[in-house]
């Protein structure tokens, strides 16, 4: 924690913390002057968004899907494959993408035996850069989210349905009126406790796929942080960054906190 | 009842389709990557591998447990695990102890666990 201070320093490692000298809030400053700054922040936001809603969106959408499937045997194997990639760490999943994603990889292959098309470089264009992230991201944990929803649904009371259908309610609507409302708590408070996570857009992912092809769409604060900080030495600026973040996280957890506990009377302490 | 009706049934058989395929495209890359990890170079090189091995063999996995950094690394991983699992168990458990009772200075305590947990440091 000590090492805050590096943010409000002009840092240099062989004079440490107490020689290096003082200048205040310049290094907050320069993250707005910077345009590389602005834009890792610009492109931290929307992948994260995007991410966050989607994340909470396809893990329902899948779980409900699975919950209709009565052979129990083949709903424990689709359950147990869809969460394995969660296991693998982003470095070799990151391999498995730019094995795959590559211009002689698989699915460039497919494309161009079903449509003729040329190769795409997922990897190297600032437009697809983002999907791919984002898709890649959803692909990898969308299984373990779904657990949570899962069980939430396993544990509805199956006498609600059967009034449903005592009152000629059709599958659809005994998923829109039973399913989905019995869901609702849960779902609020996975959706306003991810909301700490709006600047953190997956420092491993993006670390492991991006290149300087891509830094326009695809670089986020952290990535950004490391590559000031570690690789050019700004050390005071990279840690006003990642300070920065830190606060902009801490506001956002107290208050989707609070709106957790207001909506779904939800509490940790 | 609504599991008999034609509707639903063309709903289920598109369902497991559908399911089943998002499963095979989580399953596959891994398998992908088993199979090229059991084959020899030549084959990985000339993209023959797909989701079965090509030439047979455990020539990767000899050379990685053979090579000293990867052991080192991995007994270094593993210590760090254990220990670490079990030092950072003891702490929280007693003072998630502590903290469960009441006392002075206990939410201003469980501010600074939080805070830590929430501002690191540069």
């Amino acid at each position: 924690m000590v090492g805050l201070v590096m943010a409000f320093q002009d840092y240099k490692p062989w004079l440490g913390l107490t020689g290096s000298t003082w200048i205040g809030w310049d290094n907050f400053a320069r993250i707005f002057q910077y345009k590389e700054a602005t834009q890792a922040i610009t492109n931290t936001l929307i992948i994260a968004v995007i991410k966050i809603i989607v994340g909470i969106i396809v893990p329902i959408f899948m779980a409900i899907l699975l919950s209709e499937i009565r052979n129990m045997g083949v709903k424990k194997s689709i359950q147990t494959l869809v969460y394995l990639p969660h296991f693998l760490s982003w470095v070799t999943v990151a391999g498995i993408m730019i094995d795959i994603l590559g211009l002689d990889g698989g699915i460039n292959h497919f494309l161009s035996n079903l449509f003729g098309s040329k190769p795409i470089f997922f990897l190297g264009d600032p437009v697809l850069f983002r999907p791919t992230v984002i898709i890649s991201d959803l692909w990898k944990n969308f299984g373990f989210g779904m657990i949570v929803y899962l069980a939430v649904i396993t544990g509805i009371d199956p006498s609600y349905y059967e009034a449903a259908e005592i009152d000629g309610a059709s599958r659809w609507q005994q998923i829109r009126h039973v399913t989905l409302p019995s869901m609702m708590p849960m779902i609020i408070v996975i959706a306003t406790l991810s909301l700490g996570n709006i600047l953190d857009a997956g420092f491993d992912q993006i670390f492991n796929l991006y290149n300087p092809l891509v830094y326009s769409t695809g670089d986020i604060i952290d990535t950004y942080v490391y590559r000031s900080s570690l690789l050019n030495g700004q050390y005071g600026f990279g840690t006003a960054v990642g300070l920065f973040k830190s606060g902009i996280s801490f506001i956002l957890i107290v208050v989707s906190y609070r709106i957790a506990y207001k909506v779904a009377n939800y509490k940790i302490f | 009842m609504y599991h008999k009706s034609k509707g639903y049934k063309i709903f289920s058989f598109f369902n497991y389709i559908f399911l089943i395929l998002i499963a095979l495209s989580c399953f596959l890359p891994m398998l992908h990557l088993l199979a090229q990890s059991l084959s020899s170079k030549a084959a990985i090189n000339g993209n023959l591998v797909s989701f079965w091995p090509v030439d047979f063999n455990a020539d990767a996995y000899v050379k990685t447990f053979k090579n000293s950094n990867f052991t080192g690394s991995m007994q270094v991983s593993v210590f760090r695990t254990v220990l670490g699992t079990l030092i950072s168990m003891f702490i929280i458990t007693t003072a998630g102890y502590a903290l469960s009772k009441d006392f002075r200075g206990r939410n201003a305590l469980m501010w600074v666990f939080i805070f830590t947990m929430l501002f690191s440091g540069g």
